[in-house]
């Protein structure tokens, strides 16, 4: 932990950029075909409950960290297993989130570059941002902010360039609920939802602890509502068939816009805004991963984990996976199941039982 | 040791940002405007048309032609253009592609690699205009010199977007258009054609812009269907009018009716809706569609009084007649002639009765056949241009 203080408005624009990250860019829910926008809505309620699990553990432990949390709670073996476990999962999410940035600049922007070149770039971005710490990367985030109204007006500039076809959103609801829950569990309500479990490791240095939850809420219904409006923008824009097909199809639709021939072919500046949230969540990550092995080793200072972390998401994003076709089947597929749950749902609903029963003991124990 | 370090960080960064591998100046790449695919022997034979960007916008214009065409054979489209190096000072460059005119036998044939290697490629984007060569070369459409736009690819787009705007719908279609018209199972695709009118020969120097009148012309006039992702046929100019109806995707367009043997009524549509709704009837669907034509009187060749209402009336009837019979021949002709449906009768089924669709979807060819349609027309005509009352009956009598 470093001393740190940070305001609710800086958690709020935090906690949208880092829930935009990567998820804006994937066709989320596209195994919903038209109903994908449904299937966003729903995760984001669960997304809410899920906020709400992570509230009652830090509202008993609002002074520490997650990983201290953690420990705490489940004693000196297991909390300290799972701890370190925890810090794994944070550096293998900063790995795919940083490996989400390569794919799309190698895709788009530097096509002929090699993918180590672009990494070094950006995780060299994140050292930076780490080091001067989480009172910095909360003011970037302030100004980075600005992207998510942009992201909006895509959808608008989709409609106004008459591309859009609202005929495509129809038959809502077509095979039923099934599709559209299986699309939200666990993939949406994990991705980005979820993975708001994060800011377990943030909300410690909130200056008014007792709205940092209520702050948190209002961040996700702002995602879910920024998320249903690209993904019903991507829907009408290039249908349900091609969102299926596209590795990146917010970038598809941002390629069709043309209004008047003249706002046109603004993929380039579409890459940059959605780059922005993605660059903030690795941050979120790296930033959470360091400060947790700092908390983990009782170290003295964060910082000496800076280079490590680096290290570990730079080689790690490139060579855990062979290509696109796995990086895309990770994510989508086996991510959700094998790594969000547990970390998501699983051990935090562990550490509120552990927590219900020790509070229950402890009242006794006063009589 | 401070200094030392952030030194050597500056030295890192800076070399790392002097620029990246794939960087192409302006001066390095050729900006391609048209690609046309035409099959031959080894597979494809492909054409490729690059601006001359001096001949554009130059300050000194020379006779030449401002735009030069290159061709290569090869077994692969993606082939055939890699191999254009061969022939190219400069890397293509195919972001601003303004149209594919693809050969109507590799249509026939087909085209689905075409459509897979251009969503596939990051440089082609999903909206570029994709236009079937009838009769002619899709290169020889792509090298005819041009009045009026310096391009000939130009030519091509625009003069579909001006038919589109005034005519009947070309609707333009685009390649995510075609791609989610072949993908989905209730529409057949349909693509608008192109052909060379006149001497081709003539066309492809630059005399052809010399003269007033061109010898050779592009014309975009049909439109073709298709069924399951190959092209079957051509409709004909009537058959085009009813679909452009069936469709709704009229923006500005003339009606035409003959009120004798050598006169017409004209009525100038301004505002043409279209309603669709599917109705279940004994288990099986039943498409109606409603049109809703706003209009004013371009040009009348035989007498009718347009002060009186009830003549006014009358001839709203008589276009109401000609939309519907249009129409009517329009769905007959795709159900017995092509046994396709390009309209989208199927999309309209599965929109609204998404249940009763999943039984149809497997075979719909065959259920289009026995579709049955209702359609419904009502014409409005708003003002009668300048003139109040009869212009003929005035010089005749």
């Amino acid at each position: 932990m470093e001393k740190a203080k940070i305001s609710l408005l800086q958690l709020y624009t935090l906690m949208v950029l880092f829930g935009l990250g990567s998820s804006s860019l994937l066709g989320l829910g596209a195994s919903a075909k038209q109903d994908a926008w449904i299937a966003i809505l729903i995760g984001n309620i669960a997304g809410m409950v899920l906020l709400l699990l992570y509230g009652y553990i830090f509202k008993n432990y609002p002074d520490s960290s997650f990983i201290e949390t953690v420990e705490l709670v489940l004693g000196k073996i297991i909390g300290r297993v799972i701890a370190f476990l925890y810090i794994i999962y944070l550096l293998y999410k900063a790995t795919l989130v940083l490996r989400d940035i390569m794919e799309l600049i190698l895709l788009y922007v530097l096509t002929a570059t090699h993918m180590l070149v672009v990494g070094i770039l950006a995780m060299t971005v994140v050292l930076y941002a780490i080091f001067l710490g989480i009172e910095t990367i909360c003011r970037f985030s302030q100004i980075a902010f600005i992207t998510v109204p942009m992201k909006m007006l895509y959808v608008f500039g989709a409609i106004a360039s008459g591309i859009t076809d609202f005929n495509h959103l129809k038959p809502v609801l077509e095979n039923g609920w099934m599709p559209v829950l299986n699309a939200t569990f666990p993939l949406i309500s994990s991705f980005p939802f979820g993975e708001m479990v994060v800011f377990l490791m943030v909300f410690p240095y909130v200056n008014k602890k007792e709205k940092a939850i209520k702050t948190g809420i209002l961040a996700i219904i702002t995602v879910g509502i920024v998320l249903t409006l690209i993904t019903i923008g991507n829907i009408i824009t290039i249908g349900p068939l091609m969102i299926e097909l596209a590795i990146f199809p917010t970038i598809q639709t941002a390629k069709m816009i043309n209004i008047m021939d003249f706002i046109q072919r603004i993929e380039g500046l579409s890459v940059i805004t959605f780059l922005t949230c993605s660059m903030t969540k690795t941050i979120v990550y790296a930033y959470a991963a360091s400060i947790g092995l700092n908390v983990f080793f009782k170290s003295k200072n964060y910082r000496y984990y800076i280079i490590p972390v680096f290290l570990v998401i730079l080689l790690g994003s490139i060579y855990t996976e062979y290509n696109m076709t796995v990086h895309l089947f990770v994510g989508l597929r086996l991510v959700p199941f094998f790594v969000n749950t547990p970390f998501e749902v699983i051990i935090p609903l562990l550490l509120i039982t552990v927590i219900i029963i020790k509070n229950f003991f402890k009242k006794r124990n006063q009589y | 040791m401070k200094k030392v370090s952030i030194f050597l960080f500056i030295i890192i960064i800076t070399l790392s940002l002097t620029g990246c591998w794939g960087k192409k100046e302006l001066d390095e790449i050729s900006l391609i405007s048209g690609l046309a695919i035409d099959p031959s022997e080894k597979g494809y034979l492909i054409s490729v048309q690059v601006m001359v960007p001096g001949e554009i916008t130059g300050e000194t214009r020379s006779a030449a032609s401002n735009a030069r065409m290159f061709s290569e054979e090869g077994e692969s489209i993606f082939q055939a253009i890699r191999k254009l190096t061969m022939k190219m000072p400069r890397k293509a460059y195919f972001t601003h592609l303004m149209v594919i005119i693809i050969n109507e036998e590799v249509a026939k044939d087909n085209m689905l690699e075409i459509i897979d290697l251009c969503l596939r490629d990051t440089e082609i984007r999903p909206d570029v205009p994709i236009i079937i060569s009838k009769d002619d070369m899709a290169r020889d459409i792509l090298k005819s010199v041009t009045h009026i736009e310096n391009i000939p690819a130009n030519k091509v787009k625009k003069t579909g977007t001006n038919m589109n705007e005034n005519w009947t719908a070309t609707k333009t279609i685009t390649l995510l258009n075609l791609f989610n018209a072949m993908a989905s199972d209730g529409v057949n695709p349909t693509l608008i054609g192109a052909t060379v009118v006149g001497d081709e020969k003539e066309g492809e120097t630059t005399k052809n812009v010399e003269d007033i009148e061109s010898p050779a012309m592009i014309e975009l006039r049909y439109f073709s269907v298709f069924k399951n992702n190959k092209l079957i046929g051509w409709l004909d100019e009537d058959e085009s009018r009813g679909y452009s109806y069936l469709i709704g995707e009229i923006h500005s367009s003339i009606m035409t009716v003959p009120c004798d043997e050598y006169n017409t009524y004209n009525l100038e549509i301004y505002s043409f809706k279209t309603k669709e709704d599917v109705k279940i009837k004994e288990g099986k669907p039943v498409v109606y569609i409603d049109y809703y034509i706003v209009t004013n009187v371009g040009e009348i060749g035989c007498s009718i009084n347009l002060k009186n209402m009830d003549e006014v009336k009358k001839l709203e009837s008589i276009f109401e007649e000609e939309v519907i019979e249009n129409s009517y021949y329009t769905i007959e002709q795709l159900q017995i002639k092509y046994q396709s449906d390009i309209v989208g009768f199927g999309e309209m089924i599965h929109r609204k009765e998404p249940k009763i669709w999943k039984a149809l979807k497997e075979d719909w060819d065959s259920h289009f056949e026995n579709l049955e349609v209702v359609i419904d027309a009502k014409v409005k005509i708003r003002r009668p241009g300048t003139i109040r009352g009869q212009i003929i009956d005035e010089i005749i009598k």
